[in-house]
């Protein structure tokens, strides 16, 4: 019996033990994870999220150039690529050859709700929000304080937060533009299984309205935050944009807005760069006295297949049957595999210019595209590229990743807002004031005075900017707040599917909801006229 | 409430102590009862025909009885011997052997946590022993290869050492993983292997193993709860026998494998032709033609040697049976360049103390295996490789001499094929793997309540692996990033600890048996992963540095459980089980999920009425349900909320300066197992003597809460993709299984084993409520192509096509497709469900005729249903591949000849092919020797071919593909292989 007694005891306590201790071993943490509690418990934490938050606009990954992408949508869900895509390739800016899922849609304005790019930027848009939203719960004063936050780094992360709210403003500004009727969420929607609500296009625009408002009082002053942070005038900057076209949003025109908004902004300080084509090269970061508020790559640092590295690379081949002498990998800066001839300008769009316009950033010599397919039909666009201004290449040529940065605002799009809201009676401007304004991107386009407007009218206004901002993702806007976008009498190489070009139905001025956020939440209708897709 | 305990235990040992000391003293009779081999059978029962009068034989087998009077009839009996009757008459001593029993209804077989005898089986359970192996392989998932009815094993390639992907009625999942679990000796295992092994189970000898037992329906595999709804696999290795003699045996095996059928393609003439006159072609093209005439595919492959080499001694010291084996197997892979050389041990100690009371179950397995893994993309390369170049020639001496395409400027063309053999050559790719599993269980009955057992049993599995990748600087397919030189590693561990009670007790007044256990497991399993800075050839750092030297990525489940075996009269049959698992992948209000399953079976043989119509041996009706759940979803982390850090190529720029990046993850909290509910009844028979035995089995499996990757609204959570609990899945189908003994007498045995099985599955929902206008989850990547949908109201892995339309002779019209809604444009909306990737129906044969010494055996298999998307003609055969933008010549499949396509079509039907196919996986003729050197020697020889053909109409060199889509494929070999078993 003795030893059935130790055995029973050891049992006993075998049993004790494991039946009791070893439940909490259930709770299993990731070991490279970081708990929130850790990540916000330094002011350079809270300053690695707002890294995030800026970036969500940059590129789609995490560990770059393609490796844990924030959602599974991918390259797809890249915000600039799926931007360019929608607001250049639908218009006479912009032409692909590749046959991607979705593309050829765009090309020809036949896109359907289930367009990769809808759900691509759709996605990426309200990725970027809810970023916001996520930064914001987690900075409050009350969270601050529990943390051991100093005085001084929290005054700095209330700018951080009048920031991220400033790119929300911006993300709802693409979701209106682009949708309409997006989805709503804001720093109270909890993360989990709630389905998001749908918000109207006008109740959007009084909530991007009264946010930048609000604001504008808390960013930094213009000029005077670290590079690639917005401050004041990239809030104004965005309200300038927002009321140019208010009258589409809501059908109330707020022209007289639209020019003080840009006044603020051009009188801040800010100046056109010498050099039109320098603005767009691997060293814009430097000595750039007009881009308010860009996209940050480095070609080392900040590397992924979307942002600049697709508008660049998507936009050249390597050797051009028509211009033999010109190697345009070191052209363009993009080594490796660069050059993915997919993306060229139409007709339209090159015939626009002036053979002395310094603007003209064009290669080839077959302006119109024949041939979908055929990459050389059409010109090819060599605005963007890696190399700086002095003509050496960007950082990694090699793996062809750019350190281009993309201008989000700039101070040329102010003065055509200032010129467009004063030609279309709003008040608080002049006249003369505008013609300056017109005039100053004239010149530094021709390099002198001969190629002046003595007098302009909107249509001059309009194609003035597709010289000035063509690939920069203004074109849709423009051209729906022209009334053009759908119509049978504004034409380009096929538009609407077939080469001389047709009309499509008008309810083509807004993007579908895509259909696989329809599909996951059902609250949100589906916009006007796309209803049996 | 414990003196109450001991009070209740004391009265019961006290009745039954009275019970068995019930008799009359007439004559005794005393023997030892050994088995055929002459090994003790301790524990055999002696009874007494007519009577309650009954004991056991000692440790040494000895018993001694009393009987009425010499008429009596003693019985004796030993699980997994034949049952002997012998007449007392006037004999006192009576020693006796009982032959071993195979195939018969007294076998024990291990059901998770206890053994019951098979005739008392009440679940879909199919027992294959070692006499019933596919012959010859060299992993043991194959060992059952065509060999259960439902269980459809499907080997994953012809790489040496390669695996299987096994299904058990059918899969039951979209997302989370279809893989049966997998139990050695116990030990219950996780689905996945360390990096550069050759495949989950090839650390395991297959020589070492005595039975698998495959538990298919849920009244079985509940007892495993959350993990155990795609079926389990019980695997169970040699052991020495209690008294057994000391036995060395040692086989040795020699095989040439070949590959049977290469891909159809074009040869150097047909290239030369169609390049001078295809109009696609230009000058350009035609100045690329070479001279040579090379059959690349016969360049990469070869016939490949391969030995393997097993010793084993088996004995008994005292109370201490052992067996220790040791197992040398080296392969080449017909692929040039592969090898496996593996080393494996297993040592299985089983001392018995206290009158076998007390049982020791010690097991110790170590295997290292050495795998040279072969560049398989080499085979990629023999197909489109062009075929009027050489190897090597002169002019390539800065790429090893080998012909590389090159640009005009003379650097490498990256777009074309690399040369498949300079890939085989000059890619050295070598992985270490170790693995040790120990195992203790320890098996006490108790000395004052000898019903009761309690067992302990305690794991620990632990494997590594390190490898290492390197390739030269000078190889043209790695010359932009000078050369490669990769480690990679990683180890995982995997703990258990499982204790329970067993209760089990014969009450005769009520001609009832119970058996009761219940318990407690913990298992933990730890996956280490090494993360290493990539090297150029020469040294340097290639890409960036890895942002954490390790990641660890860990589950624990913890588990109670319990059964209830109670048989009334020995034909009313009753098993419940119940479990309770908490799993550290599901957030605390989701961690907890109950499994019960009972079923009840009727040995209606047992009844009067049946009981003496002699041509019945054994009819059993079986009823069974029961719920299980699958909680290998993919992630361990799934509901918890963290960040993420950048690496260095992802940093954000202010002003001058780049900051690292943190990023919310997306999360679940409401992530849970799926559910599985099983329904199952069948028959079991055995008639004429057994000669012929088998089962009917129908089935219908019910998952719900299946784990889909649904969209989730944008803004609701930090990605627009999230695994949730959503869908549903049916799974219904027949089984049927028949083992035939047609002649059996002094020089002849022919014996047959037929198995068949019919599933039916389909998707019965997918997302959390109806949408209109959804179509399913995109499936079957065939490079960036989806050919596959899951969709409700059809079976899992459905292909989704165009259809293609044809000319009148039958020739397929390039791009013309049925308009299915007539609206003018062929879109997404004219692809249409077509046959899916899954048999309805698949089945096994497998024959042996013996005479004299000669025995001469084969294995069948078949699959009906099944259909295959050719994705090498899909994705190569055209002209266009062949003139493509590369700048090179393409070699393509054949079959662009017959369709004439320029472009990929790769959304037509015309692809899919009906992949149904009859196999004759092996052919075995072999030799018993018999005794030789005075009784000192046996000798067993055997020649046996595997893979001998495939019947089927498929157009690619082999129907039998995992997910139905031929992509390329290392083709498994055909195997000639000779071997040679010595027993002393």
């Amino acid at each position: 019996m003795k030893n059935n007694n130790i055995i029973r005891q050891l049992l006993a306590l075998a049993a004790i033990f494991f039946a009791s201790s070893c439940i909490s071993d259930l709770d299993r943490y990731p070991i490279n994870g970081n708990s929130a509690e850790k990540v916000y418990s330094t002011f350079e934490g809270y300053k690695s999220v707002l890294a995030k938050v800026y970036n969500a606009y940059g590129t789609s990954v995490n560990e770059g150039p393609a490796g844990y992408y924030d959602t599974s949508v991918g390259a797809e869900g890249d915000f600039l690529r799926a931007f360019f895509n929608l607001q250049s390739l639908t218009s006479e800016e912009g032409i692909t050859t590749w046959s991607d899922a979705g593309l050829h849609d765009l090309n020809f304005m036949t896109w359907s709700p289930s367009n990769p790019f809808l759900a691509g930027l759709y996605s990426r848009s309200l990725y970027q929000i809810l970023l916001v939203n996520e930064f914001l719960r987690e900075s409050t004063d009350e969270k601050l304080n529990s943390r051991g936050i100093s005085a001084a780094n929290a005054e700095e992360i209330k700018f951080f937060r009048a920031e991220v709210r400033f790119l929300r403003a911006f993300q709802y500004w693409v979701l209106m533009d682009i949708f309409g009727n997006p989805s709503f969420i804001d720093e109270n929607s909890l993360v989990g299984q709630q389905l998001p609500p749908q918000i109207k296009r006008a109740d959007l625009f009084n909530y991007i309205e009264n946010e930048l408002l609000e604001i504008q009082t808390l960013l930094k002053d213009a000029r005077s935050n670290e590079y690639g942070r917005a401050d004041k005038a990239a809030c104004w900057a965005l309200l300038a944009r927002l009321y140019l076209n208010a009258e589409i949003y809501t059908g109330t025109a707020h022209y007289s807005d639209a020019i003080t908004y840009s006044s603020k902004v051009i009188a801040a300080g800010y100046s056109l760069k010498d050099s039109y084509a320098e603005l767009f090269l691997a060293d814009n970061h430097l000595n750039n006295p007009e881009v308010i508020l860009s996209i940050n790559y480095d070609g080392l640092s900040n590397q992924s297949y979307g942002g600049l590295c697709y508008i660049i690379n998507a936009g050249f081949i390597v050797e051009h049957d028509e211009v033999p002498s010109i190697n345009f990998r070191e052209y363009f800066g993009m080594g490796g595999n660069g050059g993915w001839f997919g993306n060229r300008a139409r007709k339209e769009l090159t015939d626009r210019f002036e053979p002395a316009d310094s603007r003209r950033l064009f290669f080839g010599q077959k302006a119109s595209v024949d041939d979908v397919g055929e990459f050389t039909d059409g010109l090819m666009v060599a605005k963007f590229r890696n190399v700086t201004s002095n003509g050496s290449f960007g950082s990694n040529y090699e793996e062809a990743f750019p350190d281009t940065d993309f201008p989000l605002f700039r101070l040329a799009e102010m003065n055509f807002i200032y010129a467009e809201a004063v030609l279309r009676g709003g008040t608080g401007g002049t006249m003369a004031n505008a013609l300056i304004y017109m005039n100053d991107l004239r010149r530094r386009a021709f390099g002198n005075t001969s190629h002046d407007f003595v007098t302009f009218s909107l249509d001059d206004i309009l194609n003035e900017r597709s010289r000035e901002l063509y690939w920069e993702g203004f074109r849709r806007t423009d051209l729906i707040r022209f009334g053009k976008y759908t119509s049978d009498t504004h034409l380009w190489q096929w538009k609407g599917g077939i080469k001389a070009g047709k009309g499509v139905e008008n309810h083509r001025n807004l993007f579908p909801i895509p259909a696989s956020d329809r599909m996951a939440n059902p609250n949100l209708k589906q916009n006007e006229g796309y209803e049996t897709n | 409430m414990q003196t109450h305990l001991l009070k209740t235990t004391t009265f019961l040992v006290l009745l039954i102590f009275s019970m068995s000391k019930v008799s009359a003293q007439e004559i005794q009779i005393k023997g030892i009862v050994s088995g055929s081999e002459g090994e003790i059978l301790a524990g055999a029962s002696v009874t007494v025909e007519g009577t309650t009068l009954w004991t056991t034989c000692g440790v040494e087998g000895t018993y001694s009885i009393n009987v009425p009077d010499s008429k009596s009839v003693l019985v004796f009996s030993y699980l997994g011997y034949k049952t002997a009757r012998v007449v007392v008459g006037d004999q006192k001593s009576i020693d006796l052997a009982l032959d071993k029993d195979f195939a018969v209804l007294d076998e024990a077989v291990m059901i998770g946590y206890s053994f019951v005898k098979k005739k008392d089986l009440t679940g879909a359970i199919a027992v294959v022993g070692e006499k019933d192996f596919q012959k010859g392989v060299s992993t043991p998932d194959r060992l059952i290869m065509g060999k259960v009815a439902g269980v459809q094993v499907t080997p994953g390639g012809g790489a040496p050492g390669s695996g299987s992907r096994i299904r058990i009625r059918g899969g039951a999942s979209l997302t989370a993983s279809n893989d049966p679990l997998i139990i050695i000796d116990g030990t219950p295992l996780e689905n996945s292997s360390v990096a550069g092994s050759p495949s989950l189970l090839s650390t395991i000898n297959p020589a070492d193993i005595e039975s698998m037992n495959i538990l298919k329906d849920a009244s079985a595999t509940a007892i495993y709860g959350s993990r155990a709804s795609n079926g389990i696999i019980i695997i169970t290795t040699k052991q020495a026998r209690y008294g057994q003699k000391t036995k060395i045996d040692f086989s040795t095996r020699f095989s040439l494998s070949a590959l049977p059928k290469a891909l159809d393609i074009l040869s150097a003439s047909q290239i030369v032709e169609i390049v001078n006159s295809n109009p696609l072609s230009t000058n350009e093209f035609k100045a690329m033609l070479g001279t040579a005439n090379t059959d690349w595919q016969s360049e990469i492959y070869q016939t490949a040697i391969g030995t393997d080499n097993n010793i084993t001694i088996a004995g008994a010291s005292k109370n201490m049976p052992y067996r220790l084996s040791f197992g040398y197997l080296n392969e080449n892979g017909v692929l040039k360049s592969g090898n496996i050389e593996r080393i494996t041990s297993n040592v299985n100690l089983n001392p018995r103390y206290f009158e076998g009371k007390l049982k020791i179950d010690i097991g110790l397995k170590f295997s290292n295996i050495d795998n040279k893994i072969a560049n398989t993309g080499a085979i990629e390369g023999a197909m489109g490789f062009d075929p009027s170049k050489p190897v090597r020639t002169n002019g390539f001496d800065k790429f090893g001499g080998y012909y590389t395409w090159l640009l005009n400027d003379g650097n490498v063309n990256s777009q074309a094929f690399s040369n498949p053999v300079a890939l085989l050559e000059t890619y050295d790719n070598r992985a270490n793997i170790l693995r040790g599993i120990a195992t203790a269980q320890i098996d006490y009955r108790l000395h004052f309540l000898p019903e009761l057992r309690a067992n302990m049993n305690v794991s620990y599995d632990y494997a590594q692996s390190r490898g290492n990748t390197k390739v030269p600087d000078w190889a043209s397919y790695m010359i932009t990033r000078g050369g490669q030189n990769t480690n990679y590693g990683d180890y995982r561990v995997n703990k258990l600890f499982e204790f329970y009670f067993n209760y089990s007790k014969n009450i005769k007044i009520i001609n009832s048996f119970i058996d009761l256990t219940a318990g407690h497991t913990y298992q933990d399993w730890l996956h280490h992963q090494d993360h290493f800075q990539d090297y150029t050839a020469d040294g340097r750092p290639y890409g960036a540095a890895p942002a954490y030297p390790y990641d660890e990525n860990r589950h624990t489940l913890i588990s109670f459980f319990g059964r209830l075996n109670y048989t009334l009269m020995d034909r009313y049959l009753l098993a419940a089980t119940f479990r309770r698992d908490g799993s550290s992948r599901f957030h605390p209000d989701f961690r907890w999920g109950n499994f019960s399953s009972i079923a009840l079976a009727w040995r209606i043989s047992e009844e009067n009425f049946l009981k003496n119509v002699t041509i019945i041996n054994d009819l059993k009706l079986r009823l069974g349900y029961g719920e299980t759940g699958q909680q290998d979803i993919g992630s361990n982390y799934g509901y918890i909320p963290y960040y993420r850090q950048s690496s260095t190529k992802s940093q954000y720029q202010f002003g001058n300066e780049l900051y690292m990046m943190y990023r919310p993850e997306a999360y679940n909290t409401y992530l849970k197992w799926e559910n599985t509910v099983t329904w199952n009844i069948a028959l079991d028979y055995a008639l004429f003597n057994n000669r012929l035995s088998g089962s009917v089995d129908f089935y219908r499996k019910k998952t719900s809460d299946l784990l889909n990757n649904i969209s989730v609204p944008s803004g609701s959570n930090f990605s627009d993709k999230m695994i949730a609990n959503v869908g549903n899945i049916e799974n219904r189908g027949v089984e049927f299984s028949m083992n035939i003994i047609p002649i059996q007498n002094k020089n002849w045995t022919w014996e047959i084993a037929i198995n068949l099985a019919y599933n039916k599955n389909e998707i019965t929902k997918l997302t959390p409520f109806n949408i209109a206008g959804y179509k399913g989850v995109q499936a079957g990547w065939m490079d960036y192509a989806s050919v596959q949908m899951q969709s409700v109201g059809y079976p899992l892995n459905s292909f989704y096509l165009w259809r293609q339309v044809y000319d009148n002779n039958g020739n397929p019209l390039e791009g013309v497709y049925a308009d299915l809604d007539r609206n003018g444009v062929i879109n997404e909306e004219d692809k249409t469900h077509l046959k899916s990737a899954e048999p309805n129906i698949i089945g096994g044969f497998s024959t042996s005729l013996s005479y004299k010494k000669w025995t001469l055996g084969t294995v069948f298999r078949a699959s009906f249903g099944n259909y295959v998307y050719n994705g090498i003609n899909a994705t190569y055969g055209t002209y266009g591949t062949l003139f493509s933008s590369s700048r090179s010549i393409v070699n393509v499949p054949a079959n662009v000849l017959k369709t004439g396509f320029q472009y990929q079509q790769q959304y037509s039907d015309y692809y899919l092919e009906n992949a149904s196919f009859l196999k004759m996986d092996n052919l075995t003729l072999s030799y018993d020797f018999g005794k030789v050197f005075n009784n000192l020697l046996g000798i067993r020889g055997s020649f046996e071919i595997q893979n001998l053909f495939t019947l089927t109409k498929y157009s690619g060199p082999d129907p039998e593909i995992t997910d139905g889509i031929d992509r390329k494929f290392y083709l498994r070999p055909r195997i000639f292989a000779l071997n040679f078993n010595f027993s002393f």
